[in-house]
């Protein structure tokens, strides 16, 4: 399997194990009072959930409060899950969006999270992508990090919402899709926009990133 | 490809797994040919690479592990109080249906004790106002045990029990049939009325009379049946 393509489906909690549970028989089970299936639906999504909210809000304390009003209105509302209209994991995104929204307008504008919180939260920082182990590469990853953060959260609703699931969790159009409850052609339209307007908040782009072979003839 | 086209997929471009390899191939040489969709592809692999940085530094992040615990309380608690309000629906059901089980025996008692005190009585004890006048003139209530209907003879009656206290002090005839009435089955009731009326009466209850007395009045007694209409009649001497 592609790398990405595995980091992909891991960064959208889709069990590739075909002997757990799917998403609906946990749901189903749950709807009885199985309390073993409401745990193993929420160790299978609470990560995605958590970290849509933490980018669409900028903040970890927000996030815990997304995370927990979700769960939560799942619990009480698990029963009008309709299989017909989309997949558990868009019905609780759905939920999750609606508590972002409401938290939105009651809070008003989010502040984009400090990177050295998120370097704590995360135990370590990643470095995967082989850009060296120098403080100014480190320093540059950073102030990437933070600048992306910063331009994200500043995105209107429906783009960051669009960039969170696709660009910052790996879905693809058709999971976005569905989680979003639109057609794929507006979250590639929507993904398009918010990323000609992210190029325009980030430029000029951090020198560090550059490859040292490209097509072209740089960033400015 | 045109520039336009180039435009709407250089994203996707920027993302190998997004756009299929055809696609790719002809969009990358469109690249090589053009130098501002070159410096476009650029810039959008190089936010594609930012974007993948901040992915992958919030990739380990999740929310606080005490989270789990407190949220599946908050879900067996749920799961009772459903259950308590389903069985309270329960005995609020079954209680609706004790006391319209309660309701329906009520009535069955009230009609089956209604039915007693208004079907007619054997023995009659005060069973209308007619019987209570018939008691205070000193009437009987009798049992009949009539073994003849064909009317030809005056049925035999046999008074039992019951007050009888004209019937002591005073001489009466047999009972005579009144003429085109009914007569009586074993184990039907009656009372005796004792009237006052015109001898000249008596001639519609079969006898022959002296039409010079036709205006006497005389004492008889009728032999009245549950239906209310006189079937013999005996003069009191």
């Amino acid at each position: 399997m592609h790398i990405r393509k595995a980091q992909r489906i891991v960064k959208q909690g889709v069990m590739p194990d075909q002997a757990e549970p799917r998403d609906e028989e946990l749901l189903r089970r749950m709807k009885a009072g199985d309390d073993e299936s409401f745990r193993a639906f929420y160790s299978r999504h609470q990560r995605p959930i958590y970290r849509f909210a933490l980018h669409m809000t900028g903040r970890p304390e927000s996030a815990e409060e997304v995370v927990q009003e979700a769960f939560m209105t799942l619990i009480r509302e698990c029963a009008k899950f309709d299989p017909a209209r989309g997949t558990p994991q868009a019905f609780l995104f759905g939920i999750a969006r609606n508590h972002v929204r409401r938290l939105a307008e009651s809070d008003g504008r989010y502040v984009p999270l400090a990177d050295d919180e998120l370097q704590v939260r995360a135990g370590h920082a990643s470095l995967s992508y082989g850009l060296g182990e120098s403080l100014s590469d480190d320093l540059a990853r950073a102030e990437i990090i933070d600048r992306v953060r910063r331009a994200v959260v500043a995105l209107p609703a429906h783009y960051r919402e669009a960039v969170t699931l696709c660009d910052l969790q790996g879905f693809d159009y058709a999971a976005a899709a569905k989680a979003l409850d639109c057609p794929i052609g507006t979250i590639r339209s929507r993904l398009a926009r918010a990323r000609e307007i992210l190029l325009t908040k980030l430029r000029p782009v951090p020198v560090a990133l550059k490859k040292p072979s490209t097509a072209a003839g740089g960033a400015r | 490809m045109t520039c336009a086209e180039f435009e709407n997929i250089v994203h996707d471009l920027a993302r190998p797994e997004a756009l299929d390899k055809a696609a790719a191939v002809i969009a990358k040489f469109h690249a090589q040919t053009c130098e501002r969709c070159a410096v476009r592809l650029a810039q959008a692999q190089l936010l594609a690479r930012a974007l993948d940085i901040a992915a992958n530094s919030s990739a380990q992040l999740e929310a606080p592990a005490h989270f789990e615990t407190a949220l599946v309380s908050a879900f067996r608690e749920h799961h009772r109080s459903l259950e308590r309000a389903r069985h309270r629906q329960r005995r609020a059901r079954l209680r609706w249906l004790e006391w319209a089980a309660l309701a329906t025996a009520a009535t069955v008692l009230l009609a089956i004790g209604a039915w007693n005190v208004l079907r007619p009585r054997v023995g009659g004890v005060a069973k209308t106002t007619s019987i209570d006048a018939l008691v205070r003139q000193g009437a009987a209530v009798f049992h009949t045990k009539a073994n003849d209907r064909s009317g030809a003879k005056p049925p035999k009656t046999e008074a039992t029990a019951a007050r009888s206290e004209y019937a002591q002090s005073d001489s009466t005839a047999d009972f005579v049939p009144v003429p085109y009435s009914e007569g009586f089955e074993p184990g039907d009731s009656g009372v005796i009325v004792r009237v006052e009326m015109p001898r000249s009466d008596l001639a519609d209850l079969g006898y022959s009379i002296d039409a010079t007395r036709a205006a006497d009045l005389v004492q008889v007694d009728l032999l009245v049946g549950e239906d209310g209409w006189p079937r013999a009649v005996r003069l009191v001497q």
